[in-house]
């Protein structure tokens, strides 16, 4: 199989929606909220039409549906309507003949503001007296979940030890190069096309349709190349919606792209996250129970909050088995950007509590923290106590891969400083985020006369490889030249629907579904091969690009010639497949999110030393084993676990979003502190491949798992060298400081 | 502030171009020009999407002002691309799976290029410090490093 190249993925010419150039193209430009907090008095738009070049201007009178996807949570107004909830909120739009004009234009966009008082964070709207974000939520909080699984009482009453801890994750985002940005146009048929950088044509298709009050049909999305996504291009936009609504007004062409500070301020990026864990161990090692209470951060609006709400705490029970389980998990409104899924979406802050708290207890217990982690893990057949059942599980070997690699059994306390964590993911949701019975995947296989084989499936690749798996599972199955297996994805007119690229799915369900269509197709091609061979059909087979017979592989036909002769014989040689994961929901609410069809598992091993002056963290080495079930392209998963660790690099040292006075700070790349090359320790990856019953010949997700280890075993590290809990992220020098501050105090005080 | 027409040589092709004051080279190529395999990631100088080669020199094209700039020559990376130095860098990053989404790969390759070009050689350290100055928020770093080697070692 020739599938080490990366050849087949984006390049620098591709076509971003950027780049896309429609004779006619009018554009808009979104203004925004400077208030964190307001209510919208008056807008006055006529300074703004009264401006040569500018064609029209809206504001957010012109929608009475809002965004949102998740049907009980549909808070985002495309423009603010009577209040704006977080500075940066879009408003008014104005379109002009060029992005110049629309910006002049805006500028003369009046606006009267009453400012409310406001809250930047959870600390601030939880008050009692806290300003009131949406009226339909009293307390500032959109979900709170509060859900006991076992015993959970009776294990820490016969726990021997119990550990608990307190840590603070903060957010951060997901600062794709690609900025949003999309191309809008009502055609004079009567259909809209939306060019869109979305992860997910499909919902973005359903949600439009909604919100602008027309047919689905009557809309076509189509995802050009996407520079970059990480959770960050999922949900519907108001630039899309705006965009959308201004072409349908006008019949115009219309563009957006986002500035940097636009994307600072679309957000939907990590949730700042404060945790409470507590952990009750009995005599043998044993995991007994887990409590958490974990608060979340979401910002002025709901987006996927619920689903990041429930993760937080269902994903506790993955990777090791816990006999009790209890958590309860509040998402908060504040006044800032919505935060939303990133990479890892709700596993990420609490696999770092938990990976801490495991380091603190066994260091009290004075065991090895990786032996033990072993000694741990859930087993392939395991039902979790929160009811994920398990398939595969190659955690272990994942354990002992770093291990080894690492020379962890060396002297893991010398400098300098080692420290490992280990995690599990999902390989895509259970369930859909519109709940349906219909297929969350789906796929048409073509081969005609001329041997080239098509497949179609919408699925959104977004620099991570995905059209590349598809195309290697059928270069699979029909033993054909990777080169002449044509993948078109992303169109919601030309592709049969796939849910798109969120929670690891792509994989796992599309190509199930690419793995079936490709099968069915094989066998159409070895009936017609058959008759024409006169043989029978089990004892012919594809092998480089022949069909041969198995006892006598030099008698055959071209492949070329076998479809040629299944066109004759059916007309379009043609065959589908879809995948709809058989899970179902336990009983209790929201039971439908954590479940998924399979989970990726990883370990991790850090290499720090500290400076212990200045306390700056050095990453030397990571070494990082991820069990994906089975490399369908093994270059791939090597990139995605670079991306992971270099991601987790920058989480766990440098990123953060904060806010100044209620407006986003930093919104720059160079003050935002992504990692560069030169912050990049040496990564050692590892696939582990234990493949699972239900993924495409075992496959399973490497896209997002291997970034929940990488982040806790840094942390685990540098607490190590600096010999004091760090719980709270990022470890920048001045956190890691007052650590050793905090530190220096506790053990005066005791 | 300079005004009036300047005269640009883009890939060749002579261009005679009146911009704007605060026009910047970026935005004439892209927006001005439709050379759209100039990237825009950050427009502060920070992502090294849109590096062009400036009169010889790798710059970010989005702090160069158009109308400060006199008969000056500018490659974009298809401006250069056929050459058989960026044809064998494109192959090595590519068969090493550097690039994952591809928005920061003209920038880069046409850097190592100008680099390439204007000295003959490329060190390790050379090339480090080059990548330094671009964002891969894919997280390709050690990966071009690792195509980097490969492509001066097949050099050697």
């Amino acid at each position: 199989m020739n599938n080490s190249s990366g050849l087949y993925g984006a390049h620098g010419c591709s076509e971003y929606v950027g780049d896309i150039a429609i004779p006619g193209c009018v554009y808009a430009f979104i203004l925004r909220s400077p208030h964190p907090h307001a209510r919208i008095v008056s807008v006055n738009l006529s300074g703004a039409l009264d401006l040569h070049g500018v064609i029209t201007a809206i504001d957010g009178t012109s929608f009475s549906r809002n965004c949102g996807l998740i049907p009980s949570s549909t808070d985002e107004p495309p423009l603010a309507r009577s209040v704006v909830r977080y500075a940066g909120e879009p408003v008014a739009a104005v379109l002009g003949t060029t992005s110049a004009i629309a910006r002049n234009g805006a500028s003369r966009v009046c606006i009267d503001y009453s400012p409310l008082p406001f809250s930047p964070d959870a600390a601030g709207t939880l008050r009692t007296e806290a300003p009131r974000i949406h009226e339909s939520h009293p307390e500032n909080i959109l979900r709170d979940v509060d859900l006991s699984f076992g015993p959970v009482d009776d294990m820490f009453t016969s726990a021997t030890t119990i550990v608990s801890g307190t840590y603070d994750y903060a957010g951060s985002t997901h600062a794709a190069l690609e900025p949003h940005g999309v191309v809008a146009w009502w055609r004079p048929e009567g259909r809209l096309w939306v060019f869109s950088s979305t992860q997910s044509p499909h919902h973005l298709h359903v949600n439009l349709a909604r919100i602008l009050g027309l047919e689905q049909q009557a809309i076509r999305v189509i995802k050009p190349r996407v520079g970059g996504g990480f959770g960050g291009k999922c949900e519907t936009f108001s630039h899309e919606v705006v965009a959308a609504q201004l072409s349908l007004v006008t019949g115009l062409p219309v563009k957006i792209v986002l500035s940097r500070e636009e994307v600072f301020y679309t957000h939907r990026g990590r949730h700042h996250a404060l945790i409470d864990i507590r952990l009750g161990i009995n005599d043998r090692r044993e995991l007994l129970a887990v409590d958490a209470g974990i608060t979340l951060e979401g910002g002025a609006y709901a987006g996927l909050g619920v689903v990041t709400s429930y993760y937080a705490g269902q994903f506790l029970a993955i990777p090791y088995a816990l006999r009790a389980l209890r958590f309860r998990s509040r998402r908060v409104f504040t006044n800032a950007p919505p935060a939303g899924p990133k990479r890892g979406h709700g596993g990420v802050q609490i696999r770092f509590a938990f990976e801490r708290l495991l380091d603190t207890a066994a260091r009290r217990l004075d065991i090895d923290p990786l032996i033990w982690r072993k000694s741990l893990a859930l087993r392939p057949g395991d039902t979790t106590v929160n009811n994920l059942t398990i398939g595969s599980c190659g955690l272990t070997e994942c354990l002992d891969r770093v291990a080894e690699a690492s020379g962890w059994h060396g002297d893991p306390d010398g400098s300098p400083h080692l420290g490992v964590a280990a995690s599990g993911y999902m390989s895509g949701a259970g369930f859909p985020i519109l709940p349906n019975r219909l297929p969350h995947s789906q796929s048409i296989i073509r081969a005609d006369r001329s041997g080239l084989i098509s497949v179609s499936t919408g699925i959104a690749d977004i620099g991570q490889g995905a059209e590349n798996v598809m195309r290697q599972l059928v270069a699979h199955v029909l033993d054909q030249d990777p080169r002449y297996i044509s993948v078109t994805t992303g169109d919601t007119d030309l592709c049969p629907v796939d849910l798109g690229s969120y929670s690891s799915r792509v994989t796992l369900m599309a190509g199930r579904a690419v793995l079936t269509a490709a099968r069915r197709l094989r066998e159409t091609i070895l009936e017609s091969a058959a008759s024409r061979l006169k043989q029978p059909v089990d004892k012919l087979m594809i092998r480089r690009e022949r069909i041969v017979h198995r006892d006598n592989p030099d008698r055959g036909i071209s492949l070329r010639k076998a479809i040629a002769l299944a066109e004759e014989r059916y007309g379009v040689v043609v065959a589908t497949g879809s995948y709809r994961p058989g899970l179902k929901p336990a009983r209790y609410p929201g039971s439908a999110l954590g479940p998924s069809p399979a989970y990726s598992f990883t370990a991790a091993v850090a290499r720090v030393t500290v400076d212990p002056d200045l306390y700056r963290v050095n990453i030397h080495d990571l070494w990082i084993a991820h069990d994906c079930g089975k490399a369908i392209v093994p270059a791939a998963v090597r990139a995605q676990i670079h991306g992971c660790a270099i991601m987790g690099i920058g989480e766990t040292l440098y990123e953060r979003v904060s806010m100044l006075r209620g407006v986003t700070d930093p919104v720059t790349f160079e003050s935002y502190g992504i990692p560069l090359s030169g912050d990049t320790p040496r990564i050692h990856a590892i696939t582990v491949e234990s493949p699972d019953p239900e993924g495409p010949l075992g496959a399973k997700e490497a896209g997002e798992g291997p970034l929940l280890a990488v982040i806790p075993a840094i942390a685990n590290a540098v607490s190590r060298a600096l010999g004091i809990d760090c719980n709270r992220i990022p470890l920048n020098p001045e956190t890691l400081w007052m650590d050793v501050k905090q530190a220096i105090k506790d053990s005066r005080e005791s | 502030m300079v005004s009036g027409i300047v005269r640009l040589t883009v890939n060749d092709h002579i261009v005679y171009w009146n911009p704007k004051s605060d026009e910047t080279l970026l935005s004439t190529l892209r927006d001005g020009l439709g050379y759209t395999d100039v990237k825009a990631g950050c427009h502060e100088g920070a992502c090294g999407t849109c590096t062009v080669i400036l009169n010889d020199r790798p710059v970010p094209s989005c702090l160069i002002l158009t109308a400060t700039l006199e008969d000056a020559t500018i490659y974009t990376w298809t401006g250069v691309m056929n050459d058989p130095i960026a044809q064998r860098l494109y192959s090595v990053f590519h068969e090493m799976n550097a690039f994952q989404c591809g928005f920061c790969e003209n920038g880069i390759l046409l850097h190592l290029f100008a680099e390439l070009r204007a000295k003959k050689v490329l060190s390790r350290e050379t090339a480090e410090s080059i990548l330094n100055s671009h964002i891969c928020r894919c997280g390709g770093y050690r990966l071009m490093m690792e195509a980097i080697s490969e492509f001066l070692y097949a050099d050697e």
